[in-house]
C-alpha cells in the first residue's frame, strides 16, 4: 500500500536547511506554487519504508512571529493553512541556545514536530556535547542528531518522521510555554475565544498569544467569530502593555529564551572554548574598518575576473592584446565557453537549415526553426556557463562566510544611500544576472530596503550587458587600452547610479529619515564544501533557465516574426543577409522608425538603433545580432561603422544601452517580488528617463566640447 | 522581582546606574551582560529574536567604525551602530 505524507522543513538561515533538503530530495526537487501562501516554494519527494513523502522547503527564518517579514509570514501561513503531517525543524548543534527558538515556536502551533539537530559532526570537533535524549524527553518530541552535509542520521530522522506521522511518537498537544507575567492575559483571551466557539486549525492558546502579540491575521480570524472578542482582546493587549510596562510580544520572546535556558541547562556541555586562530586572524582583516571594505572589494573583483575569463576570455584577452600577444588573446576568446557554444549553435543552425530545405519545408518554417528557435535557444544556452560559473563562485563566497563579512564591512558605506550591508548579496548577484538579484532581495529584513533594492538592482550591469558593452566599446575606440577604459567607466557609472537612485528613492519616494539598521548573524568560517556550492549553483541556474529561458525563447520567436514579416509578407533571411535594405519592409523597421525621433534627442537618429533597443528590451544580448543583421556587417564594430557612427555617438549608444529599461525577464521578477505592476512601470520609466538624460548629456556635452 | 535580569524598551536607565555603558563603548574583547535594549518595537523584537535578550552575556568581537560585532549564545551577530548604542551592558570583564 502506498500513501503520501506532507513534510515541511523549517529552520534558521545558516543551519544547513538547503543541504538537508537536497540530501532528502535529490533530483526530484522543483519549485511549486502554493496558493495558500501566494508564493513559490521548493519541494521534492523521497520515500522511506514504502511511504511516499512530499517535502516542502520553507523559507529560512529566525522566528515565525513577524508580522511584516515576508519569509516569516510565508512559513507561518504554510504551517497553518497546509497543515503538514510532520514539521521537521532544524537546529544547530553548535548554537542550540539560539537555534532552539524556532522549534519552540513551531511546537506551539503543532505537536507533530521532529527536531533535527544539525552539524553534530562540527559540534563534536569543537568539543560540544549535546544530550539529545534529555532534550527529547523534556520536549516530548523526537530529537535526532544529524549531519546533513555528510548524510549522517538521515535514515534515523526519516524513521522518526514516520513514527510521528503515524502517531506512534511525539506529543498529543502543542507545547505549552510558561509566559510568566503574560499568563493571566493569555488565559483571559483564550477563554473568550473558546466561548465564542473557536474552531480554527490553530490552538486557541496560541491564537490568544498571537492576539496579545498583535497579529492582525489572527485578530481578523477572531473578528469572524465575534467583533466583541476581537475588540476585547485588543483591550486586554493594551492593558497588559500598561501593567507590565513592556509590550507583550517582548515578554513572550524573553519567556521563550528563558524556557530554552532551562531546557538546555546541563544538557549542553562545552569542554573547550571557541576561538580557532585562523578565523580570528581572518576576522581581524575582514572586519577591520579600512581593511574590511578593501578585502571585500578585492575578493569580489577577483571572483568576477575569474568568472568572466572562463566564460568569454574577457578581460584576459584585452590584457594579452595590450601585452602585444594578439594570437594568444584570440585563442583565449575562442576557447572561452561562450565562444565554443556560439560556434556550436552556428553549426547546428546551418545543418538544420540544410536538412529542412532538402525535405521540402516552406521557407518561413526553415527560417523559424533556424533563425528563430535555434538561435533563441542558443542565446539562452550560451549564457548558461556564465551564469553557472558566477553562481559557483558566489556559492563559495557565501558558503565560506566571506560574503557575510562583506555585508558587515560595507554596511557603514551603504547606509549613506538608504541601504544596509545586507544589500551586498543581491547587488553582487546582479553582476551575474538581474533576475536572481531581484529574487534575492526577498531575504532583506527591512521592507523598504527590499523594495528599493528590487527597483534599483537592475541598474547593475548583468553579464548580457557586458557582452553588449564589449561589442560597442569597439565602436568607441580601436585601441584595446581605450576599450578597457570605456568598460571600467561604464561599470563605475553603473555602481554610482545604483547608489544614487537608491538614495533618491529612499529619500523622496519612501521619505525614509533614517537608513535601515543592521542585525545579522555572521556564520562561522566554513571550509567550502563542493557539494553545497554545487547545490546552490544548480538551484539558481535552474531558476534562471526556467524563468529567463522560457521568456527569452518566447520573445526571440516574437522578434523573429517582427524581423521576418512585414505588411507584404515573409522576408527570408537570405534576402536580409544579401541586401540589408530589405529589412525596411518588416514590422520591426516600422516600429524602429516610429521611435527614431526619440533617438535624435540623444544623437542617435538611425531607426536601426531604435530597433536594437527594442530587441534589448527582450534580451540584452540580442542588441548585437540586430545591429549585425540589419547592416549586413560581419561584426559589431563593422555594424557601427556601417551605421556611420562616430566614436562620440558610439559612446552615447553605449551609455544608453547600459542604463535603459531592464529586460522583460527582470521586470517579471520585479512584478513577482513587489506584487504590483505600478512598481514595474516606475522602474521602466525612471530607467528610460535616466538613459535619455545620460546619453544626451554625453552626446551634446561632447558636441559642445568639439568632439565627434 | 521579575525584571532584575534587565529590561527591553521603556526609558533608558538613568546615567550612572550600576556600571552600565552602551554596547558601542565596549572595546573589542570586552565582555558584559545585556541590561537594557532600547529602540523601536520592531527593532527590539528583532534583536531579541536573534538571541540577544536582557540578561544575555555578550563578548565584543569587533567594534570600530562599522557595525558592532558581538558573540552571544554561541552565535556571532553584527549590530548596526545606531541600534548598538541603544543596548546598555553591565561590563564584567
Amino acid at each position: 500500500m502506498s500513501r503520501e505524507i506532507l513534510v515541511a522543513l523549517a529552520g534558521n538561515p545558516n543551519v544547513g536547511k538547503s543541504t538537508l533538503f537536497n540530501a532528502l530530495t535529490g533530483a526530484t526537487a522543483h519549485v511549486a506554487n502554493w496558493p495558500g501562501v501566494t508564493v513559490e516554494l521548493r519541494e521534492g519527494r523521497t520515500s522511506h519504508h514504502g511511504v511516499e513523502m512530499r517535502i516542502v522547503d520553507l523559507p529560512g527564518t529566525y522566528s515565525i512571529g513577524g508580522v511584516t517579514e515576508e519569509a516569516e509570514r510565508v512559513a507561518r501561513e504554510f504551517l497553518i493553512s497546509e497543515r503538514p503531517d510532520v514539521v521537521v525543524v532544524l537546529a544547530d548543534a553548535t548554537a542550540l541556545e539560539r537555534t532552539m527558538y524556532l522549534p519552540l515556536m513551531v511546537m506551539e502551533i503543532t505537536p507533530r514536530v521532529v527536531v533535527a539537530v544539525n552539524m553534530m559532526d562540527v559540534a563534536a570537533r569543537r568539543a560540544i556535547h549535546v544530550d539529545l535524549q534529555g532534550i527529547s524527553a523534556a520536549l516530548g518530541v523526537p530529537v535526532v542528531g544529524i549531519s546533513a552535509l555528510r548524510g549522517e542520521g538521515i535514515g534515523a530522522l526519516l524513521d522518526r518522521v514516520l513514527a510521528v506521522a503515524e502517531g506512534r511518537e511525539g506529543r498529543k498537544h502543542p507545547l505549552r510555554i510558561d509566559y510568566d507575567g503574560l499568563e493571566p492575559y493569555i488565559s483571559r483571551i483564550e477563554k473568550l475565544l473558546v466561548k465564542s466557539g473557536w474552531k480554527e486549525s490553530i490552538p486557541a492558546r496560541w491564537a490568544a498569544l498571537r492576539l496579545l502579540e498583535g497579529d492582525p491575521k489572527v485578530a481578523e480570524a477572531a473578528g469572524r467569530y465575534s467583533e466583541e472578542v476581537k475588540s476585547e482582546a485588543e483591550r486586554v493587549r493594551s492593558e497588559a502593555g500598561i501593567d507590565l510596562r513592556i509590550p507583550p510580544d517582548q515578554v513572550a520572546v524573553e519567556s521563550r529564551y528563558r524556557y530554552i535556558d532551562r531546557l538546555l541547562r546541563g544538557r549542553v556541555r562545552r569542554t573547550r572554548l571557541l576561538g580557532s586562530g585562523l578565523s580570528e586572524a581572518l576576522d581581524r582583516v575582514a572586519l577591520h574598518p579600512l581593511g574590511g571594505p578593501i578585502f571585500s572589494l578585492g575578493v569580489m573583483l577577483g571572483t568576477f575576473f575569474l568568472a568572466f575569463v572562463a566564460n568569454m576570455g574577457f578581460p584576459l584577452n584585452l590584457i594579452l592584446y595590450l601585452g602585444g600577444m594578439p594570437d594568444l588573446a584570440e585563442a583565449v576568446e575562442e576557447l572561452s565557453l561562450t565562444g565554443l557554444l556560439g560556434g556550436f549553435f552556428e553549426w547546428l543552425g546551418a545543418e538544420a537549415s540544410a536538412a529542412l530545405s532538402n525535405s521540402g519545408a516552406p521557407g518561413w518554417l526553415v527560417s523559424l526553426v533556424c533563425d528563430g528557435v535555434i538561435s533563441g535557444v542558443g542565446a539562452v544556452l550560451s549564457f548558461l556557463p556564465l551564469v553557472l560559473t558566477v553562481y559557483l563562485l558566489l556559492g563559495a563566497l557565501q558558503d565560506t562566510g566571506i560574503l557575510a563579512r562583506s555585508a558587515v564591512s560595507l554596511h557603514k558605506f551603504l547606509r549613506k544611500f538608504g541601504l544596509s550591508g545586507r544589500s551586498v548579496f543581491p547587488a553582487v548577484v546582479g553582476f551575474g544576472c538581474n533576475v536572481p538579484a531581484v529574487m534575492a532581495t526577498r531575504a532583506l529584513d527591512d521592507d523598504r530596503e527590499r523594495m528599493i533594492m528590487a527597483m534599483t538592482s537592475p541598474i547593475i550591469p548583468c553579464q548580457a550587458r557586458l557582452v553588449v558593452m564589449l561589442a560597442l566599446a569597439g565602436g568607441v575606440t580601436r585601441d584595446p587600452g581605450g576599450q578597457a577604459l570605456v568598460m571600467l567607466a561604464m561599470y563605475s557609472l553603473s555602481v554610482v547610479l545604483w547608489l544614487a537612485v537608491s538614495a533618491l528613492i529612499s529619500r523622496f519616494m519612501f521619505r525614509v529619515r533614517s537608513a535601515p539598521e543592521l542585525v545579522m548573524e555572521i556564520p562561522p568560517y566554513h571550509r567550502p564544501s563542493l557539494k553545497v556550492i554545487w547545490w546552490y549553483a544548480r538551484t539558481n541556474t535552474e531558476h534562471f533557465l526556467t524563468k529567463a529561458g522560457t521568456l527569452i525563447l518566447g520573445f526571440t520567436v516574437a522578434l523573429w516574426f517582427l524581423l521576418h514579416f512585414g505588411p507584404s509578407g515573409f522576408v527570408p533571411q537570405a534576402a536580409l543577409e544579401s541586401d540589408p535594405s530589405s529589412v525596411e519592409g518588416t514590422f520591426a523597421a516600422a516600429l524602429g522608425k516610429a521611435l527614431a525621433p526619440l533617438g535624435s534627442l540623444v544623437g542617435l537618429p538611425d531607426w536601426r538603433m531604435m530597433l536594437a533597443f527594442e530587441a534589448g528590451f527582450l534580451a540584452k544580448e540580442a542588441v548585437i545580432s540586430i545591429l549585425v543583421t540589419t547592416t549586413g556587417a560581419p561584426d559589431p564594430a563593422g555594424a557601427l561603422r556601417a551605421l556611420g557612427m562616430t566614436p562620440l555617438q558610439s559612446l552615447a549608444l553605449t551609455v544608453a544601452m547600459m542604463t535603459y529599461t531592464p529586460c522583460v525577464a527582470t521586470l517579471a521578477a520585479i512584478k513577482q517580488e513587489l506584487r504590483y505592476v505600478k512598481y514595474v512601470w516606475r522602474v521602466v520609466a525612471y530607467e528610460i528617463a535616466m538613459a535619455i538624460l545620460l546619453a544626451a548629456a554625453v552626446y551634446w556635452g561632447g558636441v559642445a566640447l568639439g568632439l565627434s | 522581582m521579575r525584571w532584575r535580569r534587565g529590561r527591553a524598551g521603556g526609558p533608558p536607565p538613568p546615567p550612572g546606574s550600576g556600571n552600565l555603558i552602551p554596547l558601542t563603548a565596549v572595546p573589542p574583547g570586552g565582555a558584559g551582560v545585556v541590561r537594557w535594549i532600547g529602540g523601536g518595537r520592531g527593532q527590539i523584537r528583532r534583536i531579541m529574536e536573534m538571541g540577544l535578550t536582557p540578561g544575555s552575556p555578550v563578548t565584543v568581537v569587533a567594534n570600530s567604525a562599522g557595525p558592532v560585532v558581538v558573540s552571544s549564545r554561541g552565535v556571532t551577530l553584527a549590530i548596526g551602530r545606531g541600534l548598538a548604542s541603544k543596548i546598555m551592558v553591565e561590563v564584567t570583564g
